[in-house]
């Protein structure tokens, strides 16, 4: 269910449009935004353009790729830090959102 | 073991190194100064190795009894925790580590531990002639277990890499000081492998990520969720699997 408005929702749409906007320009890869917790799969043309940008990768790159992917939990921030379109703290938004927002009990301080 | 918060910036060294020389080197120290949490971490020392096929890494820094601040692969080695010899895997077998070029395969470099190549943990298993031979199958046909030569596309990989062996300190060898070896061996290793064995990389963990996952879903519901999974954890997971990769 959209729920437009809440802080959250506005840092995910700005946090994500500079992302989203490289993939299509330089890839012409076109991704759904889902706003559910209902996993939502994405077009498979996107996919398969995806595929093919990866198999294109040598070995060492298609390493950082992933663990980068794995670090920064998405394929399309790994993609952008690696190429210089996003900085590393920039890729780090989200954790830094909630761990500010919603930080575990013992680490809140004031809220 | 690379530590979770450094993968990234590791991985994007790597690459910037792999890639681009001397000029992608000063980019991935840029990447890595960039990030508070490498500040003990960073893997090269401020000093870069600048020729090509001889020593790296300044004499007199193994074996220092204090941990210093600076920021480099060193203090990691010679810090409290690299005084101490857990996580080792072996003592240190060798004394200098250099980078050089591979008079075997023209264009590439490798690193050199007293003069005698540095190779990859994996194993290439190959038969012997004999068996071939004899035409018999017995079971105990002799093999030939091989480690093969860590092979690096540029200079400045293989100076990086030698200043990770350079550092360790006299007494142990710990891996996971080492996140650029660990990279290295990771792309010369597994990924062919396992690229391989998944044909087109679709089934790959890296690939998956390009459906489901790739966008958090935005609900207030899942913020709800989220947080409730400590994210250290979330990412010591992620960084285990890299390593099993």
């Amino acid at each position: 269910m959209d729920e437009p408005g809440t802080k959250l929702a506005d840092a995910h749409r700005d946090g994500w449009k500079p992302v989203l906007d490289y993939f299509n320009d330089d890839l012409g890869v076109e991704l759904n935004k889902n706003e559910s917790f209902i996993p939502e799969d994405q077009p498979q043309e996107s996919i398969d353009k995806l595929g093919e940008y990866l198999r294109g990768l040598d070995d060492w790159e298609f390493t950082c790729v992933y663990v980068l992917s794995t670090a920064v939990k998405s394929l399309l921030l790994a993609r952008s830090v690696l190429e210089g379109k996003v900085s590393i703290q920039e890729g780090k938004w989200w954790q830094g959102f909630l761990s500010e927002r919603y930080a575990a009990p013992t680490d809140r301080q004031t809220d | 073991m690379v530590g979770s918060g450094h993968a990234p910036a590791m991985a994007i060294t790597m690459t910037r190194l792999a890639r681009g020389g001397w000029v992608g080197l000063a980019r991935g120290l840029e990447c890595l100064r960039a990030l508070p949490a490498l500040s003990d971490a960073s893997i090269l020392a401020p000093r870069p190795p600048t020729c090509h096929g001889c020593v790296s890494g300044p004499q007199g820094r193994r074996g220092l009894s204090t941990g210093e601040k600076d920021g480099t692969i060193s203090s990691l080695a010679t810090s409290s925790v690299g005084r101490s010899d857990q996580g080792s895997t072996s003592p240190r077998f060798y004394k200098r580590a250099t980078a050089a070029r591979d008079e075997e395969n023209e264009g590439l470099w490798c690193v050199k531990l007293d003069g005698r190549k540095l190779r990859t943990p994996s194993l290439k298993v190959s038969w012997t002639p004999i068996g071939y031979k004899t035409q018999v199958a017995d079971p105990l046909l002799p093999i030939l277990a091989i480690l093969q030569v860590l092979h690096l596309p540029n200079a400045a990989l293989a100076h990086a890499i030698a200043v990770e062996w350079e550092y360790q300190s006299t007494s142990s060898i710990r891996a996971f000081t080492m996140p650029l070896m660990q990279l290295a061996t990771t792309a010369t290793d597994r990924t062919p492998k396992d690229r391989n064995e998944n044909g087109k990389d679709r089934d790959h963990p890296a690939v998956s990520f390009t459906t489901a996952a790739t966008i958090p879903s935005l609900s207030a519901a899942d913020a709800l969720v989220t947080p409730s999974v400590p994210l250290h954890r979330v990412q010591s997971c992620h960084s285990a699997e890299v390593h099993s990769l």
